[in-house]
């Protein structure tokens, strides 16, 4: 588990039009919410926020948030729960905190890091990743950053399924044991290749026709 | 080349193609994609053209995802009639789509290959259009 600390402000101005306040300021609306507790709008400067995540958990970093009030600065855990962006500037346009308590069992998804090359891969197979993240349930304080999987013994058809990772104490999948997270596959038979080839040449062709017409 | 297999009816209005996407904007299968960044209206033999262009650049051992379905039937008036007499037979499908949306994405190949198959297939899209990669959308 990473944690860090991220300094925000509660936001006053609510609503759409607060929201858009916010970003033409240049920093991103917010809001925690979880644990049954009422829901805290806040504004959260983007450099801060850069700051906080970048470490090797990336999303998943325990985040302590510092909530500047006008009398005290109260301090609550929580995690990214959701990051929505503009899908043009790719800037973040909003974001969801989730509060969590430190001692309660929380789901998040881990991704997967393949290690080595397989040996089906060495025989002309291609190595197939089935899931990018592997959904966890766990304590905040044991998620791990990365899911690490070595597939150097895999043959062509061989798989690591969920069941096959080791992935600590007090971590337990939230999946069934039997789905597959990585795959060596078999490259396509060459006259498949070609008689594809085939298939789009006559594509092509009916394409032109209709064209000339 | 893709259309829908049955409709509802036969000809649908114009309408009117504005804002961003909401939908299709992110990563749910491949590694790069191409985004477009206009919006508009994409054939279904556009769609099919790419398609072909980036098939067969990478060869082999690639995974394509088409993000979006000519749905929309286009009518067309045949050559030299006068106006009038009702709307024409439908003449193609296209696919509206907003700026931002997800039209292709690939896994499988080097990153390399992948982003001169995409930039193939940019050139038989009649939208811009841009290359993204999943690492650039994951934080920060």
């Amino acid at each position: 588990m990473v944690q860090s600390s991220l300094r925000v402000k509660p936001r006053i101005r609510i609503g759409k039009s607060g929201a858009r306040e916010v970003r033409k300021e240049g920093n991103i609306p917010a809001i925690l919410y979880g644990r049954g507790e009422d829901p805290v709008p806040l504004v959260v400067r983007p450099d801060e926020l850069k700051r906080a995540l970048s470490n090797s958990a990336g999303i998943n970093t325990v985040l302590e948030l510092e909530i500047d009030g006008s009398e005290s600065t109260a301090k609550r855990f929580s995690m990214v729960q959701e990051i929505q962006r503009d899908p043009i500037k790719n800037r973040v346009i909003h974001l969801d905190f989730l509060a969590i308590d430190m001692k309660k069992s929380i789901r998040v998804k881990v991704p997967v890091s393949t290690q080595g090359r397989s040996e089906g891969e060495r025989r002309g197979g291609r190595l197939e990743k089935l899931m990018r993240t592997i959904d966890l349930e766990c304590l905040p304080g044991d998620i791990p950053d990365l899911i690490e999987i070595d597939v150097s013994s895999l043959d062509i058809g061989g798989f690591v399924d969920i069941a096959g990772i080791e992935f600590g104490e007090g971590v337990k999948p939230v999946r069934d044991g039997s789905e597959k997270v990585v795959q060596v596959m078999a490259q396509r038979a060459q006259e498949e290749e070609e008689v594809q080839a085939e298939e789009e040449e006559e594509v092509e062709e009916e394409v032109e026709a209709e064209t000339q017409e | 080349m893709l259309q829908p297999k049955k409709t509802k009816y036969r000809k649908q209005f114009k309408g009117r193609n504005r804002g961003a996407a909401t939908r299709g904007t992110t990563f749910a299968f491949g590694d790069l994609a191409l985004q477009t960044l206009e919006n508009g209206t994409i054939t279904s033999r556009q769609i099919e053209a790419a398609r072909i262009a980036i098939t067969r650049h990478v060869r082999r051992g690639a995974n394509l995802w088409i993000r979006i379905f000519p749905y929309k039937p286009v009518t067309k008036k045949p050559a030299e009639t006068r106006m009038g007499k009702g709307k024409g037979d439908v003449d193609k499908y296209v696919a509206p789509v907003k700026r931002g949306q997800f039209l292709y994405e690939i896994s499988g190949v080097s990153e390399e290959l992948a982003r001169s198959a995409l930039r193939l297939a940019s050139y038989k899209l009649p939208l811009k259009t841009r290359i993204v990669s999943r690492s650039e959308e994951e934080f920060v």
